[in-house]
């Protein structure tokens, strides 16, 4: 080895050879993840406020058009992809950076080095975004669904992905102990599928453009694949590490795990199609898409019955923690939206969903139902930890919580059956071939269930904003009282503001 | 979520405070990070339950239905099949299309005049005063396939006269646009034309329009007075 990779090869080591205890090396993995967790932390929770109004804003104006009609800033087709934007790329993305980098660095047992790196990384990711969704609004989109953003932010946007998550990459290669725990496995497959994902659908579409239908395949396959190869894993990863954390009990099976993980890596990869059925694409092409979407059936059967297995029996704990109130929630909802999912890819059920507001509300059950309460679970676990406070105040957990889990219920009951109304009056025809209901009427049938999904993003703005504040709180210093000397839970024991 | 008891195994406290120490913690941070590990539970670990063996059969029998089903809708793994009721026909079978015929030329023809011509001519064939010749009943269609020809492959610009009318319009090249990519796309669209509106002329034929292409070579457009001496209107 030159003098060079040696130097280079130490400069990325964590460690230097010492033997400290578990609890102190979580210490100070804690401590080298600190800051930049806090800033993506910071920036995520900013970007769901963003996100959040964008979406309130969509949602009226799916139902009252005249709503803020006048500025051309501030159209449905232009707030509607700010929002999807800025949930993806703002929130999630930055929510990811933190919690998977840190259960990395925790679970290889190897301290994030150069941080001062990822804070710089972070910043011009944020930057990107921000220019990319202001380019949104201000007309520059692309037309390409989950791409929108205009093409000039793509390179910052990569390099700063690349910077963060070489760090997560170098943790796996230094970490320490024999075995590599699940959790590990989906964050270190997701880091190197998003990039492959993003670089090849920028390339086919925006920078080298591929023929005719390859690009919506394309668009589909990355599209589908955010949510499925990086959201879905680091989702995963967050629940089958707090899940026996918390619990203080391991994860039931590492041969179902193992199956999970190399299921939904083989599968997965090929539902995106699915959105194509019917389209101008080889019928082959399509039927993959389908068969991949039903054999998901088994990674996500797997799941279930893993995490099932571990936190039976400890419900009053899985209800008490705030943690693992959230975490259990998305684990359930990942079960039920992929069982859905695999569902409406079949043929028959496909010819009534598609296009209609059943997929829209399919999208939310994922990445919200799912995913986003996976993570609200991370954060209020990470946070103590990183700064050593503890939540100000339960009840402002409960209102999260509570509003959260109506909000998004009602809005999946509203759009997933206004959506299949919407898909039967479509269809509707009569004996001679003729439609039953003209276009007009079928999207006025929809109006009250796009006016019950504005209620319920309602009642998830109140609960963004009830995290916000105890977010805001917790690194203000507010302090949960003068008796507080322990976690801040939300029953029973509870010892924080919760009275 | 709140154990406070001391886990086992963990090192002498000399030990932690000499490790911390490197990590530049102060006395108050020191204190606050034992509050926090004491209460934190072992890192995750996985237990070695074997998978339920119902879940094995029923993965099986998934894995068999995708068999079946993938093979069933594929439509025989060929890139222009775009419907599962798809079939492969055997070309051997087939009756050769007859280019030359009216049946084939004539709504292929249609297809085309709408598309590319109708624009301007109108899907009447009576054009726009001043502009835009009209095709029906017009000596500039009947008669000598070659003049319609010859004007379809290069184009025509400048004044003509039409039914005593006149007309200053540029009518575009098509020998080389991408919507008439044979010559018999060509053939069909002036056969259409001679037999549209009530017209009712021979029909032009693929052969006509090849050896015409040929004849003329490159050449730019043609203009009103050259193209009657070439081809008189008879």
């Amino acid at each position: 080895m030159s003098a060079l990779s040696t130097a280079f090869t130490k400069a990325l080591n964590p460690y230097k050879g010492r033997g400290e205890s578990e609890q102190i090396q979580l210490a100070v993995i804690d401590r080298s993840m600190r800051g930049p967790a806090l800033l993506f932390l910071i920036s995520a929770v900013l970007w769901l406020l963003a996100g959040t109004v964008f979406a309130l804003m969509a949602a009226i104006k799916s139902h009252t058009p005249e709503f803020m009609a006048e500025s051309a800033f501030w159209t449905f087709g232009r707030v509607r992809s700010a929002h999807l934007n800025a949930m993806i790329y703002g929130w999630s993305n930055n929510v990811i950076f933190a919690v998977g980098l840190w259960l990395m660095a925790r679970l290889c047992r190897a301290p994030i080095r150069h941080g001062g790196l990822l804070y710089a990384a972070g910043v011009f990711w944020n930057i990107a975004v921000t220019v990319g969704i202001y380019g949104i609004l201000a007309g520059d989109m692309t037309s390409v669904e989950w791409i929108e953003m205009p093409p000039n932010v793509v390179p910052l946007l990569t390099l700063s992905y690349a910077l963060i998550a070489v760090w997560g990459i170098v943790s796996f290669r230094y970490r320490r102990g024999e075995h590599v725990y699940v959790s590990q496995w989906y964050i270190l497959g997701a880091l190197f599928w998003f990039p492959w994902l993003y670089f090849v659908s920028q390339t086919m579409i925006i920078f080298a453009p591929a023929r005719g239908v390859i690009q919506p395949i394309t668009n589909w396959w990355f599209a589908h694949n955010v949510l499925g190869l990086w959201m879905t894993p680091m989702g995963l990863a967050a629940a089958y590490y707090l899940i026996p954390k918390v619990l203080g009990k391991p994860i039931h099976s590492y041969y179902l795990s193992i199956l999970g993980f190399w299921s939904l890596a083989l599968f997965y990869n090929w539902a995106g199609v699915h959105h194509l059925i019917g389209g101008p694409i080889p019928v082959w092409l399509q039927t993959a898409g389908i068969v991949g979407s039903v054999m998901m059936v088994i990674p996500v059967i797997v799941t279930a019955v893993n995490h099932h297995l571990t936190v039976v029996g400890e419900h009053s704990a899985v209800w008490k923690s705030p943690t693992l109130r959230f975490v259990v929630f998305g684990a359930m909802s990942y079960t039920l939206v992929s069982l859905i999912g695999s569902t409406m890819s079949l043929r028959d059920v496909n010819e009534i969903t598609h296009f209609t507001h059943f997929t829209v509300g399919h999208a939310h059950h994922g990445v919200y139902a799912f995913f986003t309460m996976i993570m609200f679970g991370a954060i209020y676990f990470m946070l103590p930890r990183l700064i050593y406070r503890e939540w100000p105040s339960a009840t402002l957990i409960r209102i999260h919580f509570w509003c959260c889990a109506i909000g998004i219920g009602v809005m999946l009951v509203g759009l997933h059956v206004g959506g299949w109304i919407q898909g039967m009056q479509l269809n509707a025809v009569t004996e001679d071939g003729v439609p039953v209901y003209t276009f007009l009427e079928v999207m006025q049938n929809t109006r009250p269930w796009l006016m019950s999904r504005s209620f319920s993003g309602i009642l998830l703005t109140i609960g963004h904003l009830a995290f916000a504040i105890n977010f805001a709180w917790i690194l203000l210093r507010v302090q949960p009282g003068p008796e507080a000397s322990g976690p801040t839970l939300l029953q029973g024991e509870s010892v924080g503001g919760g009275k | 979520m709140s154990t406070t008891e001391e886990r086992p195994g963990a090192p002498a406290p000399e030990d932690q405070h000499m490790i911390l120490e490197h990590a530049k913690l102060g006395d108050d941070s020191l204190q606050d990070v034992h509050a926090q590990l004491m209460r934190e539970k072992e890192e995750p670990t996985e237990g070695f339950s074997p998978i339920p063996i119902y879940l094995l059969f029923v993965f099986c029998a998934l894995t068999f239905w995708a068999g079946i089903y993938f093979e069933a809708n594929s439509g025989h793994f060929k890139w222009y099949a775009y419907s599962t009721d798809f079939e492969v026909v055997d070309p051997s079978s087939q009756v050769p299309i007859d280019y030359d015929s009216l049946d084939w030329l004539i709504p292929r023809g249609e297809r085309l005049y709408n598309a590319n011509c109708a624009t301007c001519h109108q899907t009447s064939g009576m054009g726009s005063p001043g502009v835009y010749p009209p095709l029906v009943d017009s000596r500039w269609v009947d008669g000598d396939p070659d003049r319609l020809i010859a004007i379809l492959l290069h184009g025509l610009v400048g004044p003509i006269e039409v039914k005593g009318n006149q007309y200053n319009g540029n009518m575009p090249a098509f020998g080389a646009h991408p919507a008439f990519r044979r010559d018999r796309d060509l053939a069909a669209v002036m056969t259409y034309v001679r037999n549209a509106w009530g017209n009712a002329y021979e029909p032009i034929l693929e052969s006509q329009v090849t050896s015409l292409r040929e004849e003329l070579g490159n050449r730019g457009p043609w203009d009103g007075t050259e193209i009657l001496q070439v081809y008189p209107l008879n």
